[in-house]
């Protein structure tokens, strides 16, 4: 019954489509769980980590 | 359901190759002229390979005509990603050409090497345009498909349209081009299933061989080992 | 978390930023490159296979090779960045971006070769609508997919905070195009707290992840052969054979982009010998573990003696195909010793030959002279009349052509030894080489020995078409990774300076290994 499911043409296609779909789910959900992340209250203080760059006009290594 | 299967008397052949000839008209199998066959793009539905055995004095030359072997378990239809390649109710492996994406993984899976790329597209020869079979199942691959005998499906579908027999077993049995240009007699086609006929008889022959058994790819063209000559019973 | 204001390296913004004539020059060369290959295709599409050398038996060539070889080489980035991230191993930090970005151009590159050698690519949705999962071909098709979006999910995870920094500084006069792009792609980043641990959760898991799912693909891949009843393809030791060779080619590949981003942008102060040194370690382990899974394969094979077996085994080893093997082996084997070199220990009583420019160029000039003769015996005129090369004169060409190259060898072996980052990158080279040879003579030689005797042997010469597919593949590759390093960073910008972050854990760490704490 097994061996029916493997050789059957289609449905090869659609493990396909459904590896793809979970993939792009899975894939998707952990980038959007990053961007929904909240800032805390005190972010705009001290807390939060933003590395700046002092822009000095020109770029010079 | 028959079993389609065939025989071949590797005692009668002469190698003459006359199989290969007609099957190529049968089928309008295209020609890919000396230049092609050089490069090895020539497409032989119907072989004869060569071989030769012993050592100067003792040697023999074995010739071994081979169509496509119709396995039981064949290998080419396992890894068919699309099913193109496909076994049929009554035991032939066919080819869905419409189907066929061209990845060529069935080529490498035959351990026969039975089976054919459409390198580029089809030609003929003007001469050979006299003698094209009309019939639809036969007309022209697509290049970029993979080919292979059929066992004549289109003259089998005829026979049964027309009420006419098939097999060997009747003196004006419908077979395939192959069999029925034999200039040898070498060539039965039959089925399988049934235990009395031509091809189930001589494939229970103390002689009876088929290429690569080990495999266990089951192959439906069964060999008579050359040597002792037995009358047909 | 502290809030950190210190100014980023403005080298590591700088090659997006400043583009010289020398980057213009490159992209159009490799653009060239990939349009002659899109012009070749093009016409294989009308014409059919019968452009390339391709025929009955040797039903795939070059194509197939190259497509083994880029999926490959696209498990840098699965190493580098997902093993080494999970091992803690914090040398890593200025390499994941560089080798994140291998594997994803890699995968389409080493996708399109699939396209590029099917018959009917025309059909390839086929492939879903008919998909049959008993075939190989649909297991390496789930399994690439996977891959790939995977690979670019882990590719774009960690991008996130650099998008941010660009987002945040990039000067006035920046397009408004990149402000567009940088905005985009940062996803609202805000370097919150809460944010930092869903990414690095998210990446964690992500590294977890992947390794399997890399492990997968190369299996797949070397399935699609061992899967066939064919002599020398049919080996139950295929699977973790070509996962060995994939991670091996990767880390070569990894080296060298490495050293041509160090070169180009003046990168030293990140890219330092000991990535190369410890890069190089790696890639010595990989090399004795591909020279043991090589031997033992054909050890098992050569004693064994099956016939049809061996047929192909002879092809290889002393028929037609003896030029690409020991290349390949002697690729490989020079690169043993030329990674080995820099940890022998310091000769005192033996002094290696100062670097003689004089000596090295004699035994390269000759050996190159010695090995043009050799190739113009082989497609002169003469050959193709029917007059082959005496075997004893190519014999000893043969065997002065290899003391030339063991004397070129010996000659640079002082800068080599000292130069940690040249050495290194030799023998990458050596190793790539090596390994696209690795991956011809498995699926060429085989293909010409079919297993039932009678079969004349098959013949199989590369045409025009497939040597300029092949070029245009590699310019392709090139191109992508052109383009990814003029958008973004190729040094992870936040990593490098998390690591500052990480010091004090990391001694906290080896404190926790010593007793009485």
């Amino acid at each position: 019954m097994f061996a029916r499911l493997l050789t059957e043409p289609g449905l090869g296609g659609l493990i396909v489509l459904a590896a793809l779909v979970l993939c792009l789910s899975f894939y998707g959900s952990l980038i959007l769980w990053i961007a929904r992340a909240r800032p805390t209250e005190e972010a705009t203080q001290a807390e939060g980590w933003e590395p700046h760059y002092e822009h000095t006009g020109r770029v010079h290594p | 359901m028959p079993r389609w299967g065939m025989v071949i008397d590797l005692d009668k052949c002469t190698a003459c190759q006359a199989c290969t000839v007609a099957c190529r008209a049968e089928n309008n199998v295209s020609f890919a002229g000396l230049n092609g066959y050089r490069r090895g793009r020539a497409i032989f539905w119907n072989t004869v390979i060569g071989r030769v055995e012993g050592e100067f004095p003792e040697v023999q030359g074995i010739f071994i005509p081979m169509p496509c072997m119709h396995c039981d378990h064949p290998p080419c239809v396992k890894v068919c990603p699309v099913g193109a390649t496909y076994q049929d109710e009554e035991g032939r492996v066919l080819q869905r050409y419409e189907r066929c994406i061209g990845c060529r993984m069935c080529m490498q899976a035959c351990p026969y090497n039975r089976r054919y790329f459409n390198w580029r597209v089809q030609e003929w020869p003007d001469t050979f345009a006299l003698y094209r079979n009309p019939d639809p199942e036969t007309q022209p691959r697509p290049k970029g498909v993979v080919e292979k005998c059929t066992f004549c499906v289109q003259r089998l579908r005829k026979a049964r349209e027309e009420g006419r027999p098939i097999g060997s077993d009747y003196p004006d049995g419908v077979v395939p081009a192959c069999v029925e240009t034999c200039t040898g007699g070498a060539r039965y086609f039959g089925d399988l299933d049934d235990p009395e006929s031509i091809v189930s008889r001589l494939a229970r022959s103390p002689r009876a061989f088929r290429l690569q058994e080990e495999l266990g790819t089951e192959p439906k063209v069964y060999y008579l080992r050359p040597g002792q000559w037995e009358p047909e019973t | 978390m502290e809030r950190r204001n210190e100014p980023v390296d403005p080298r590591l913004i700088q090659p997006i930023l400043r583009t010289g004539a020398g980057y213009y020059l490159l992209a159009a060369f490799l653009s060239a490159v990939v349009a002659a290959g899109l012009y070749v295709w093009i016409r294989q599409l009308r014409l059919g296979l019968a452009v390339t050398g391709m025929n009955h038996p040797v039903y795939w060539g070059l194509y197939i090779t190259n497509f083994v070889f880029f999926i490959g080489i696209s498990h840098a980035g699965t190493l580098i960045s997902a093993i080494l991230r999970v091992t803690g191993a914090e040398w890593r930090r200025p390499i994941t971006r560089a080798a994140e970005a291998i594997t994803v151009f890699a995968l389409i590159v080493g996708a399109a070769q699939v396209i590029i050698d099917m018959g009917r690519p025309d059909r390839i949705l086929n492939v879903i609508a008919y998909g049959r999962f008993q075939s190989p071909l649909l297991w390496d098709v789930t399994s690439i997919t996977v891959y790939l979006l995977g690979s670019i999910t882990y590719l774009y995870l960690p991008l996130i905070p650099d998008m941010a920094i660009l987002r945040d500084n990039l000067p006035a006069d920046a397009p408004a195009w990149r402000r567009r792009l940088y905005t985009l792609l940062a996803l609202g980043w805000h370097g919150g707290p809460e944010q930092r641990r869903r990414l690095e959760r998210a990446v964690g898991v992500m590294a977890v992840l992947i390794i399997p799912i890399a492990v997968s693909v190369h299996t797949v891949v070397s399935w699609i052969f061992a899967m066939t009843l064919r002599p020398m393809w049919h080996s139950t030791i295929f699977g973790p054979y070509f996962v060995i060779g994939a991670i091996y080619s990767g880390i070569a590949t990894i080296l060298i982009a490495m050293a041509v981003i160090r070169k180009v942008f003046h990168l030293e102060a990140y890219l330092k010998p000991l990535h190369f040194r410890y890069l190089g370690m790696l890639l010595i382990t990989f090399n004795a573990l591909w020279f043991y899974f090589t031997f033992a394969e054909y050890l098992t094979t050569g004693y064994g003696g099956v016939p049809h077996e061996m047929r192909v085994f002879n092809a290889k080893l002393s028929g037609e195909y003896q030029a690409a093997f020991w290349a390949m082996v002697f690729s490989m084997a020079v690169a043993f010793v030329i990674l080995l070199l820099p940890h022998l220990p310091a000769p005192r009583r033996v002094r290696l030959p100062a670097f003689r420019p004089g000596y090295a160029l004699a035994t390269a000039g000759t050996a190159l002279a010695v090995a043009l003769v050799m190739v113009s015996q082989n497609v002169s005129g003469a050959t193709q009349a029917g007059l082959a090369p005496s075997p004893a004169l190519t014999r000893l060409l043969t065997w002065l052509l290899v003391v030339l190259l063991l004397g070129f060898g010996v000659s640079v072996l002082p800068v080599l030894r000292r130069n940690i980052v040249v050495g290194t990158v030799i023998a990458a080279f050596l190793v790539d080489l090596g390994m696209w040879l690795e991956r011809f003579t498995i699926v060429v030689p085989t293909e010409t020995r079919p297993m039932l005797e009678g079969y004349t042997i098959g013949i199989y010469h590369p045409t025009a078409t497939e040597w300029i597919l092949t070029a245009a593949s590699f310019a392709g590759f090139a191109l992508l990774y052109v383009i990814f390093v003029k958008l973004f960073p190729i040094i992870s910008i936040w990593e490098v300076q998390e690591a500052e972050e990480v010091i004090p854990q990391m001694v906290e760490k080896v404190k926790g290994y010593l007793p009485g704490v």
